[in-house]
């Protein structure tokens, strides 16, 4: 018994001694811990950056290791874009896999919050205008509001009508600003040139903040334009978040049925290539006003 | 413009006339608009029937030894009647001649009266090269490498050449020829020997072998023949090492093997005989030494190094692939006038640079190789073809507009028409800028999704598909 005790009095003192000398060394360290601290610091602003793990397209990221015909897979790959290949940590995904989707579902959703960029919309000389939505927040929980022009949009439509062109261009945010930044300078000359070769007349192109497809109805019926080109952001996914649909209808009027426009959705980089979607839809419009219909009607003839 | 094409179907004519062989098929194409409802059109071949094929016939040949073109109408002019085809109803087609026939003085000559002869836009190729693409087409060997994702070879074996053609995961990676076929040595009814190709002769005279023009032909000795030809099949596809008569038996260039040949199909007349033999079959029932070509191909290591499989056709493979394969369509957001249409045997003029990979003028550049194509100071018609650049910017569509106006001043000059065809989809664009910048009158076609290099020739058909896409045929030299 005595010398159980003994032994335990020993270690415990032991014990005591050694958690004293860690705490004096932990309070030294802290001590020399702000020093250490602002060094970290300095050297973290020069070195360090974060892995940005969009840069590479999802098509060509392969993560199955020892793969048996990886040559194969990448070929099968390439008809899709979903994440195919990406491989796993037991039952989860890979870290690398799921910070990209994480990243991908920030950009879908800097995409419908974000406003298309001044610079970009003064360069294309766009006329701007606003939905009744007071803000990007009121648009999203009220989508009716983004059908309708303010007030002072519908002065500015007014002024600027040109009576008699055959063609209006209007750009909306819709629920992609980037799919504007990233497409409407491409899109709009190939489609003016388009328009131009084919002898049609269009008017200075509108930018609507906080709108949707149907306030082109209301800009139709203001300007009188024969054909009214509509291209709005579409509503992003993990695969595009820059996505432009152009709604393309034949004298539009408010509360129209949906069935008169007719659609050329998925214009983007890897999509419906914007050059070549401006151009086709200069002829589509020409085919209109010699037809004088738009939609399923024009698709029957 | 018609916008709203979901199908057609399309007639399409091949014809083969080959060393030993002549023969006919009719193919319906099938296009299909695979584009959703909200989608710009995207035309496809999702189908290829062969609706008729017609005998097997003897290629007529003179008694001087050319081809009997007399004779060769008479076979043409009696299978359209008898499938009930009218030539005005094939919207497309292609004349091949292969092997040994594409060396007979008149081949040429033949070829370019019979694409006129059997249809509008029926087109003429050769080359020994193109020959191995079409008939590895025509075996369906392409989809049984896209199918497997492996690199499949067929070897195409006639009665004058073996054409091999080699595809990784659907496309041709190899394509080469051989002077080995079945009816490099002939025979009459009495199996006496009539006819003996000059580099067969210096086989046997270098084996000491007991074969000669005007003996009994002796299926021993042939044997040891065709035991020689078959190894510069296995060395060809590289199971064995080359020997000293490879490069003699060579048609061509060498085909070097990019990578090794995993799956193997063997298609042409002697092919038939390859996976259909009989016991006791007389192997001189050809007159030639077909039979016993095919029995030595079927003992030889290939069989036991490779994987052999049974391609779709045999003896039709070169047909079918020129009836069924020749002819492919452009993108569907191009620019084009359709009375300069069709137009045939175009030599292009291929622009190895990208705009923006190299910092060479593209202009320059254009303008030197255009040069190449001028015949005592006269401007020949030329395509131009480059890759382009994926989704290209307006600005870099304009770019290359005035660098193909600037380089193409010496086409503008000669009045001829601008034909450009480029990979990537960005031809309508192009084609509106160039028109914009020249003026709307001038002639113009401009074409995407088409895969055209320097040598090749090129032809481009009326519009189909409701006037959304154009028929193209992208041909190799013909003649060398």
């Amino acid at each position: 018994m005595n010398n159980e005790e003994m032994l335990k009095d020993s270690i415990r003192e032991l014990i005591y001694n050694v958690i004293k000398e860690e705490q004096g060394k932990q309070e030294q360290i802290k001590i020399n811990a702000g020093v250490d601290e602002i060094k970290t610091c300095d050297n973290s602003t020069d070195d360090g950056f974060v892995e940005d793990v969009t840069v590479i397209s999802m098509q060509d990221t392969f993560c199955v290791p020892n793969a048996h015909d990886p040559e194969g897979y990448m070929k099968m790959k390439q008809s899709s874009s979903g994440r195919l290949g990406i491989w796993r940590a037991g039952p989860r995904p890979l870290s690398k896999a799921y910070v990209r989707f994480i990243a991908d579902h920030a950009a879908a959703q800097g995409a419908v919050w974000s406003e298309v960029d001044q610079d970009i919309i003064k360069e294309l000389g766009f006329i701007c205008l606003e939905s009744i939505s007071s803000s990007k927040a009121e648009y999203l929980k009220n989508p009716n509001t983004g059908k309708r022009l303010s007030p002072e949009s519908v002065e500015i439509v007014k002024q600027n009508a040109n009576k008699n062109v055959n063609v209006q261009i209007v750009f909306a945010d819709g629920l992609s600003s980037s799919a504007i930044e990233k497409n409407a300078k491409d899109v709009l000359p190939a489609l003016q040139q388009g328009l131009k070769s084919l002898g049609l007349t269009y008017a200075t192109p509108f930018f609507v903040t906080n709108g949707r497809v149907a306030v082109s109805e209301e800009i139709g019926e203001l300007s009188d334009a024969d054909v009214v080109v509509m291209l709005c952001g579409e509503r992003p996914g993990l695969n595009s978040q820059s996505s432009l649909g152009a709604y393309v209808a034949y004298k539009p009027t408010i509360g129209m049925e949906e069935s008169r426009r007719t659609v050329i959705s998925n214009i983007h980089r890897s999509g419906t290539v914007p050059v070549e979607a401006g151009a086709q839809i200069a002829e589509l419009c020409q085919s209109m006003i010699k037809h004088k219909i738009s939609g399923v009607e024009l698709k029957l003839i | 413009m018609m916008k709203n094409f979901k199908r057609q179907e399309i007639l399409s004519v091949g014809i083969d006339i080959g060393t030993s062989t002549t023969q006919l098929i009719f193919s319906k194409i099938i296009l299909e608009n695979l584009a959703s409802s909200f989608n710009i059109a995207r035309i496809a071949i999702i189908g290829k029937d062969i609706m008729y094929r017609s005998k097997v016939y003897f290629t007529p040949l003179t008694l001087d030894d050319r081809i009997d073109l007399e004779n060769v109408i008479e076979i043409i002019d009696y299978e359209y009647k008898n499938a009930k085809i009218d030539k005005k109803d094939i919207a497309i087609g292609a004349v091949i001649i292969t092997g040994e026939t594409a060396r007979r003085a008149n081949a040429n000559e033949v070829l370019h009266k019979l694409s006129g002869y059997a249809g509008d836009f029926v087109v003429a190729t050769a080359g020994p090269d193109l020959e191995s693409i079409i008939s590895g087409k025509g075996a369906g060997t392409d989809k049984i490498s896209k199918d497997m994702n492996a690199v499949v070879a067929n070897i195409d074996i006639g009665g004058g050449t073996s054409n091999l053609a080699v595809f990784d995961h659907g496309e041709a990676i190899t394509a080469g020829c051989m002077d080995i076929g079945g009816r490099l040595i002939k025979l009459d009814e009495t199996k006496e020997i009539i006819y003996i190709n000059e580099k067969i002769k210096k086989i046997i005279e270098n084996e000491n072998l007991n074969i000669s023009i005007g003996k009994q032909a002796d299926e021993k000795e042939i044997s040891k023949l065709a035991k020689i030809m078959v190894r510069q099949i296995e060395a060809a596809v590289g199971v064995c090492p080359k020997d000293q008569y490879y490069n003699m038996m060579l048609t061509g260039k060498d085909m070097p093997l990019k990578k090794p040949i995993q799956y193997i199909t063997f298609s042409g007349g002697v092919a038939d005989v390859v996976y259909h033999q009989h016991d006791n079959e007389d192997v001189f029932k050809y007159q030639d030494i077909g039979v016993i070509l095919a029995h030595e191909i079927k003992h030889s290591i290939i069989f036991k190094e490779l994987h052999v499989m049974e391609p779709e056709e045999t003896i039709r493979a070169t047909v079918v692939g020129a009836g069924s394969h020749t002819a492919d369509i452009s993108g569907s957001t191009i620019e084009y006038d359709e009375s300069i249409l069709p137009i045939k045997n175009i030599p292009v003029v291929k622009i190895p640079t990208d705009l923006n990979k190299e910092k060479i003028d593209f202009d320059k550049e254009l303008a030197k190789r255009i040069e190449w194509f001028r015949i005592d100071g006269k401007q020949q018609k030329i395509a131009v073809s480059f890759e382009g650049t994926p989704s290209p910017s307006f600005k870099q569509v304009e770019a290359y507009a005035e660098q193909l106006i600037s380089g193409m001043k010496e086409v503008i000059n000669s009045k001829h028409p601008i034909i450009i065809l480029v990979e990537n989809d960005m031809a309508k664009a192009l084609g509106q800028t160039i028109r914009r910048m020249l003026g709307r009158k001038y002639p113009m076609i401009c074409i995407d999704s088409v895969k055209a290099g320097e040598g090749d020739y090129i032809d481009v058909g009326n519009p189909i598909a409701g006037g959304v896409v154009l028929p193209v045929i992208v041909k190799t030299l013909v003649f060398q």
